[in-house]
């Protein structure tokens, strides 16, 4: 009995297993889930874990758990989706804590938010003064979302009438000193225009550029291998590694 | 083709996974020469129960033998716990049969029986 290679191989079985399953359960940001999710996420992995070095037990009684947490929590995903009465009672609602620039006590007390609390989650939006908060809305994974009073808004392009150019999202045609020509085709450009706009920055050779991006407008941004920085600034305050 | 690989593998290897681990019951079963577990425990039980005491303690090794064929096969999906414990019975039954006692080599041998038949499913 090997336990170093019992352990290897209920390794890459939790390994894969935790990987697929996380797979399966979707693409939720960690910013999206819900208190519970977060408790899901925990208790899958510990279980994966387990799984892993708990060799008193055998490993397909763990990789059933692993399982039957997954597939429950697919089970509330769905009943989530379809049924928006069952998603408020699982999930809960968002509930205001500031209206109107009021804030809202009694509905702190359910939540057993602490005003200290709501204070510091101003803060960190870089709100001071409470004078500026119209509506204060805390979602179901725990974070406020602020509406400020019409005055206290920050002045957009629109406000003052500006036209800005257009901005989408950059297309890449080269990474990693590899030119990628489905994304070249895809803008409606050769290689030759990419070697002559190269040749345009004293660059001979697409292996010298580390990234070069086009954006909508036409702009191209280039970054080479070199930089040729002479003076770097270093924030790091000790002389070690960062 | 990507298409189908997107979903063959994973169905592949969650196959793969349960094979390893639920196949210890298989894997238990004799599959070569001198892995018979089974049979050795009967064979030795025989021995003990006639008192020929130097054929108990030579296929008392044959056993131990056969164990350690077979846990090498088992030990992915079995219980550490369970396979220790075989390990100790296989032992003591070893000094049982070598002081000739047959009350506590019949009680080893017995309780090794249920260990064996505890690697299931």
């Amino acid at each position: 009995m090997n336990e170093t290679l019992v352990v290897m191989v209920r390794g890459i079985i939790g390994f894969f297993t935790l990987l697929l399953l996380t797979r399966i359960l979707g693409k939720q940001q960690i910013s999206q889930l819900t208190f519970f999710d977060y408790i899901l996420g925990i208790t899958i992995g510990s279980i994966a874990a387990s799984l892993t070095t708990d060799l008193t037990t055998r490993a397909f009684p763990h990789w059933i758990g692993l399982i039957v947490w997954v597939i429950l929590g697919l089970l509330l995903q769905g009943i989530t989706l379809k049924w928006r009465r069952g998603s408020k009672f699982l999930d809960g609602e968002p509930t205001i804590v500031i209206m109107n620039g009021r804030i809202m006590d009694k509905a702190l007390k359910k939540m057993r938010y602490r005003v200290a609390d709501l204070l510091e989650e101003l803060r960190e939006k870089g709100i001071f003064d409470l004078n500026e908060v119209e509506y204060a809305v805390l979602e179901t994974n725990g974070k406020l979302s602020v509406l400020k009073k019409a005055a206290n808004q920050p002045i957009t392009p629109k406000d003052l009438n500006l036209s800005v150019p257009y901005k989408g999202i950059s297309t890449e045609l080269i990474y990693d000193g590899v030119v990628i020509d489905e994304n070249i085709k895809a803008v409606n450009r050769d290689r030759a225009w990419l070697e002559a706009e190269l040749k345009k920055r004293y660059i001979n050779h697409p292996s010298q550029v580390f990234l070069a991006l086009l954006d909508p407008n036409g702009q191209l941004f280039i970054d080479k291998y070199s930089d040729n920085q002479k003076n770097i600034i270093d924030i790091g305050d000790y002389p070690g590694p960062n | 083709m990507a298409k189908f690989l997107y979903y063959c593998i994973p169905m592949v290897m969650i196959i793969g996974f349960v094979l390893i681990m639920a196949s210890s019951p298989l894997l238990k079963q004799p599959m070569g020469k001198n892995d018979n577990v089974e049979k050795y425990i009967k064979i030795v039980n025989r021995n003990i129960i006639d008192e020929k005491w130097t054929d108990a303690a030579k296929n008392q090794k044959q056993l131990k033998s056969a164990w350690e064929k077979v846990v090498r096969r088992i030990q992915f999906g079995a219980e550490r716990d369970e396979m220790n414990d075989i390990n100790k019975n296989i032992a003591r039954l070893k000094g049982y049969i070598k002081a000739n006692d047959k009350a506590d080599a019949l009680a080893e041998l017995s309780e090794l029986k249920n260990h064996w038949y505890n690697i299931r499913f």
